[in-house]
């Protein structure tokens, strides 16, 4: 009997240590979009709201990383994986776009989250055969490794666009450092519990969030450099392509 | 007493029977610099796997005939692929209508064949018996020769522990030795490790490959890594270069059905070009200067589906390459070629 009273006591005090479910999880869940509409691939039918391009999409691939909560004191919360390591992500068109963190942030509000599509130097320029099977970051999974140049292109976006009645390509692949493109979703992130945060990628922002970019104007390729800088203002208009929808309860 | 002993005795000499003999784990030579390569992990490799994948690979038990084995059409001298034809013939005399593929580095493929329709190596291996201008032959008469052979029941049965053999062994063993053919030691993959040095007409070629098509670029480029960059020397995707202003073999979307997929084709490997003409899915390119003569002035713009990543070349009337240029492109790809994929012992017929 003493054993038991000891061995409960035990267990009411190492549960005090460490209250159960004082650390939740979190689910980020982005949506591709055009216009509010669920992004297509399949035909040259998304028409820009602002200057009535007509595009069809071929590819959409981006890298995200430096995932991180806003405090309330607006001070930074980086998110990590079960390891500890930072959390990276790699999205394309026929798969899921979503991240899932672990039970590992602490249970309070926040006022927003922030990621960035791009990696940082030691990232970017860092051995990309380091990578695991399956990491976001092997070049094989992504597929935007430079290879023997060095660096990742960090938003791969092609397909083709309606000009003057003729069809045609265009691509805009978004590198280099200068192009990184930071996010940031404020909003009331109530994480006192898991939960899912849905956003919008709203993808026709890309030709006209902060600067109208027009393929038939403004040229319609790019590597990120020798552009005109077409590269760069799609880059400020990424940042600001993203949209909270809802945080939902996940049980 | 004694009975029991002997009882016991019996039933435990029966049971290891039973039990296949543990298998040796095989140590996969990746080259340096190589991402790790995704082993499936259903099927890791071992000794006994690898070896008899290879033995199934060169035997010509599983054509109708008996006298075409995988290796036929692909074999090491011509980079894997075969013997420099531009269409494989089959057991019957039939020929085939695309070009037998390098196999080299497949661990990292997710899309084989020209078209893509098969995901898996298992299942990719598995195909050209049941192709009738190919082996023209069936698995289950394949499965039933097999099983007819003590000596295929018996590396059976060291490899996957099984007494009667399945599809399934069949390719998980072929699509275990496909695995191990890694290829990672050519001219370019010493110089990129500081081992050896390129010459200027290489340098100049390796320049050009990734540098850009673009007209306002200060150095001109080809912009060949565009689609073929990376460690792997190609971008793993499904394209229309451009060959044609009509699309006469539906590719890509004969798989999938999707008309935006027509006329497109699985990007290859650059590595080991140099054992592998004639070029393009239907070896309708010789040489590798035919090759570079495409891109250079031969492209389609208005080819159905072509993609993207080509619309800059075609606007800039193709590369613009002079003949310099266009040689040290060549001189460049032929840097790729890793002679191991010929020598290596790993990867030759065993019945020889």
């Amino acid at each position: 009997m003493r054993n038991f009273v000891l061995f409960s006591a035990f267990v009411a005090f190492a549960s005090g240590c460490t209250p159960e479910g004082s650390e939740v999880s979190l689910e980020l869940s982005i949506q591709p979009k055009w216009n509010g509409q669920d992004l297509t691939y399949s035909s040259m039918s998304l028409v820009q709201p602002v200057t009535g391009d007509t595009f069809h999409f071929e590819r959409t691939d981006m890298i995200l990383s430096e995932f991180a909560l806003i405090q309330e004191d607006g001070s930074r919360l980086p998110l990590v994986d079960e390891a500890g390591d930072p959390i990276y992500a790699f999205f394309t068109k026929g798969k899921p776009w979503a991240v899932t963190v672990p039970d590992n942030i602490p249970k309070t509000a926040y006022s927003g989250i922030e990621f960035t599509v791009g990696l940082d130097s030691a990232r970017n320029f860092g051995d990309p055969s380091q990578w695991r099977v399956g990491h976001p970051l092997n070049p094989t999974v992504n597929n935007l490794h430079w290879g023997w140049q060095g660096g990742y292109v960090f938003m791969a976006i092609e397909g083709f666009y309606q000009n003057n009645g003729a069809r045609e390509p265009w691509l805009y692949h978004i590198a280099t450092m200068e192009n990184r493109m930071p996010v940031r979703i404020d909003g009331d992130l109530d994480l006192r519990g898991s939960r899912r945060l849905v956003l919008n990628w709203n993808a026709e922002k890309l030709f006209y969030a902060l600067n109208e970019v027009r393929p038939s104007e403004d040229g319609a390729f790019s590597h990120s450099s020798f552009d005109g800088g077409v590269a760069h203002r799609i880059s400020e208009n990424v940042s600001q392509s993203f949209s909270w929808v809802a945080l939902e309860n996940v049980k | 007493m004694k009975y029991f002993a002997l009882a016991l005795i019996a039933l435990v000499a029966v049971s290891c029977g039973e039990n296949p003999p543990p298998t040796t784990p095989y140590a996969l030579n990746v080259p340096q610099g190589f991402p790790p390569p995704p082993i499936p992990e259903d099927n890791p490799l071992t000794v006994e796997g690898v070896l008899l994948g290879r033995r199934l690979f060169y035997d010509p038990i599983l054509s109708r005939d008996s006298t075409q084995s995988c290796g036929s059409c692909h074999n090491t001298s011509f980079g894997m692929t075969d013997h420099g034809l531009r269409f494989s013939v089959g057991i019957t005399g039939a020929v085939g209508d695309r070009n037998s593929m390098p196999l080299h580095n497949l661990a990292y493929h997710t899309a084989l064949f020209w078209d893509g329709r098969t995901p898996t190596l298992r299942q990719q291996s598995l195909e050209p018996i049941e192709n009738p201008i190919e082996m023209d032959h069936t698995v289950a008469a394949v499965l039933a020769s097999l099983n007819a052979s003590p000596t295929y029941r018996e590396l059976f049965w060291k490899a996957y522990g099984v007494k009667t053999i399945t599809a399934e062994e069949l390719g998980l063993a072929m699509e275990q030795f496909m695995l191990t053919i890694m290829s990672g030691n050519s001219k370019f993959d010493r110089f990129a490790r500081g081992l050896e040095s390129l010459t200027p007409e290489e340098q100049l070629g390796l320049q050009l490959f990734n540098g850009e098509a673009n007209p306002n670029a200060p150095v001109r480029g080809a912009d060949c890594f565009h689609c073929h960059g990376g460690t792997l020397f190609t971008n793993h995707k499904f394209t229309n270069n451009g060959l044609d202003t009509a699309i006469t073999d539906p590719g890509l979307g004969g798989v999938t059905g999707n008309p935006n997929d027509l006329g497109k084709f699985k990007v290859p490997s650059l590595r080991n070009i140099a054992y592998t003409p004639p070029y393009m899915h239907d070896g309708r390119f010789q040489t590798l200067m035919e090759v570079v003569d495409f891109y250079n002035s031969g492209t389609h713009a208005n080819s159905p589906n072509i993609d993207p990543a080509m619309g800059d070349i075609i606007r800039s009337g193709g590369l613009g390459l002079n003949l310099q240029e266009r040689l040290a492109l060549v001189a460049f790809l032929n840097t790729l070629t890793d002679p191991s994929i010929e020598s290596d012992t790993l990867f030759q017929n065993p019945f020889n």
